[in-house]
């Protein structure tokens, strides 16, 4: 007999795309699998809910309980028509075929169904009081399509002006960066300008200094040269 | 009692699904499954009069849709052995 052991997962967190396999089953299946579920995990382990409060501690819980529950966080999708399904063992060998089904996608509000009965090598099966086996609809997964909810016009448009205002944005950008580097450039032959400038200036005051010096012992000797001009002053 | 559980993609979406059973296989009928916890979620979508689980397998500390064919054999297989009553439950986590 298979064997399994039940838990309580708190959070999960989803790796991939959100799809994950699917099959869909009876009304009554599913509740065998929710009583099954309920029933034995509070048989079996009595204290898990207490547990459920220390999640967090918990080695072997691989996520985090995760209390906020977002409004209007339900994706739903929408499956596509079905044409042929396949049950198959282990070996991935196709012990049954479900029939072909030509349907009628003019009208999308239908959604496809096909019964398939479990394979006759499946003994003890559960006798749900109808006389049939329970019956497991195999939905192909690359038959499966997940639409994603339409973005609101209004907010698509507003979303369309942003990725407009980021690509001008970028454009600004890079006239302000090459507009810096004229700056730069500028500032750099201004500097150059300005030390030779300096230069100048310097140059020009030492020969200011020069003449000066020179002129001034010109004046000196002259005075020298008529000492008789001075003593008629004093006279 | 209704558990529920959200899953988290890596870009923030989140989505809200009832869970209809989890468990770990612990048959060695079923090694490509053994040992690894898988849910059953409800879609909320309905197939006609059917109701729409969808199935994760945890992998590397995250639940992934289970793209490994065996392994979605077999667990399919132990779904249809839960159904006939064909399980025996050791313990529970």
């Amino acid at each position: 007999m298979a064997k399994v052991s039940l838990f309580k997962p708190s959070e999960i967190s989803v790796s991939e795309e959100m799809k994950g396999k699917q099959i869909a089953v009876k009304e009554n299946n599913i509740t065998s699998l929710n009583d099954f579920y309920q029933t034995n995990l509070k048989v079996e382990s009595p204290i898990v809910e207490e547990q459920i409060t220390n999640v967090e501690e918990s080695k072997d819980n691989a996520f985090a309980f995760m209390n906020n529950l977002e409004e209007n966080a339900v994706n739903n999708s929408i499956l596509e028509n079905e044409e042929t399904v396949s049950i198959m063992d282990n070996t991935e060998e196709v012990i049954e075929n479900a029939p072909v089904v030509n349907l009628d996608t003019t009208n999308l509000d239908e959604t496809p169904v096909i019964d398939i009965t479990i394979p006759a090598n499946e003994p003890d099966v559960v006798d749900d009081g109808t006389n049939n086996a329970p019956i497991i609809n195999l939905i192909p997964d690359e038959q499966i399509v997940e639409t994603e909810e339409e973005m609101d016009p209004e907010l698509k448009e507003i979303q369309e002006r942003l990725n407009q205002v980021i690509a001008d944005l970028d454009q600004y950008k890079k006239k302000i960066k090459k507009l810096e580097i004229e700056i730069n450039e500028n500032l750099e032959k201004s500097r150059e300008v300005l030390k030779d400038t300096q230069a100048a200036a310097k140059i020009m005051s030492i020969q200011q200094e020069r003449q000066k010096s020179i002129s001034e012992e010109a004046t000196g000797d002259s005075v020298l040269e008529d000492p008789t001009r001075i003593l008629n002053i004093v006279a | 009692m209704e558990d529920k559980v959200i899953l988290v993609s890596p870009s923030g979406v989140k989505l809200e699904r009832k869970l209809v059973c989890a468990f770990t296989s612990l048959d060695s009928d079923r090694p490509n499954i053994k040992n690894i916890p898988v849910i059953a979620v409800e879609t909320g979508e309905m197939n006609g009069a059917n109701y729409v689980l969808e199935f994760y397998w945890e992998q590397n500390g995250l639940y992934t849709p289970v793209n490994n064919e065996n392994a979605w054999g077999e667990v399919k297989k132990t779904i249809i052995d839960i159904i006939n009553g064909k399980m025996e439950v050791e313990g529970s986590i």
